[in-house]
């Protein structure tokens, strides 16, 4: 049942994209972020599109079902991009860096192939399960590479706090989805359960407005440790005072 | 070549971390539970029960 609540996010999420592509025009950042821009306006005219199934064909009818999941499956991709550049521009100066884009286009043929493999055998229903596959799949995937993004982005100390809090807010989103499988898993119970599937949608809403505040607020060349200066950890401000 | 040959090696190894951690989940929830992603802020439509 679609209530208040949803109906708010729904409408936040979209109007917080817009915002944020528009900030990202207005501050000529769109094509450096072109893959960001691509997920945020895909994300807001699925939302609008979802909208208009829903009315037209109802909440629980077989047309929603279908467009959520593929349009969903279909977002997945747009993200893997995300994620992709994401780690194309952390990996800029690092001699990774020529092996990143063959080796995430050759990790998706991989993904691909082997969401189809798992399907063989089932022709009558293959394309609904493939998509149903793929989106788990590339889910993981999300999952797996943001890790290794931060991992990487902690090792590499990457300068741009822009682009920490973008990372930042990828992670909320997904850390979200693993939250809530660990709950249902402890919690087996059918009201959490139901009330769980309500958080990925307002978290989907906080990474986007994660972003509009790295876009509006946060020059691009501002950097990381302008903020470690301003708070200094307890031990260097320790050893600074033994220096002195 | 050398180039191609690394990167596979490299998506094979991302690969294998994507099943493990697949398994890995599927095994804890006792099934194989459908992911409801959200790209997007739309609710996700109920997942139906079959007969």
């Amino acid at each position: 049942m679609v209530g208040t609540y949803e109906l708010v996010v729904e409408a936040l999420s979209v109007l917080l994209a817009l915002a944020t592509v528009g900030v990202c025009l207005y501050r000529r950042s769109f094509w450096q972020y072109l893959f960001l821009n691509t997920s945020l306006l895909y994300a807001a005219f699925f939302s609008i599109g979802c909208y208009y199934v829903r009315t037209a064909f109802g909440y629980s009818s077989p047309e929603y079902f279908y467009f959520y999941y593929v349009g969903d499956a279909l977002g997945t991709i747009v993200l893997y991009l995300l994620i992709a550049s994401f780690f194309d521009r952390l990996l800029r100066e690092s001699v990774f860096h020529k092996y990143v884009r063959p080796t995430l286009f050759i990790f998706f043929l991989l993904v691909v192939g082997v969401s189809a493999r798992f399907m063989l055998g089932n022709y009558d229903r293959f394309y609904s399960r493939f998509m149903a596959e793929l989106q788990q799949n590339m889910f993981f995937v999300g999952v797996l590479l943001t890790l290794l993004l931060w991992i990487s982005m902690g090792y590499l100390a990457a300068e741009s706090r822009r682009f920490v809090l973008l990372v930042s807010g990828l992670g909320i989103y997904f850390a979200s989805h693993a939250a809530r499988y660990a709950l249902q898993i402890v919690f087996p119970n059918q009201a959490l359960a139901d009330a769980l599937t309500r958080v990925p949608p307002l978290m989907y809403t906080v990474m986007v407005l994660l972003w509009l505040y790295a876009f509006w607020r946060v020059p691009e060349t501002e950097a990381v440790v302008e903020a470690a200066r301003a708070a200094p950890r307890p031990a260097l401000a320790k050893a600074n005072l033994t220096v002195k | 070549m050398r180039r191609i040959l690394v990167s596979c090696v490299v998506a094979l190894c991302l690969l294998c971390g994507l099943v493990g951690l697949k398994n890995l989940v599927a095994l804890s929830s006792g099934g194989n539970a459908p992911v409801v992603l959200a790209i997007g802020g739309s609710p996700p439509p109920p997942i139906p029960v079959r007969n």
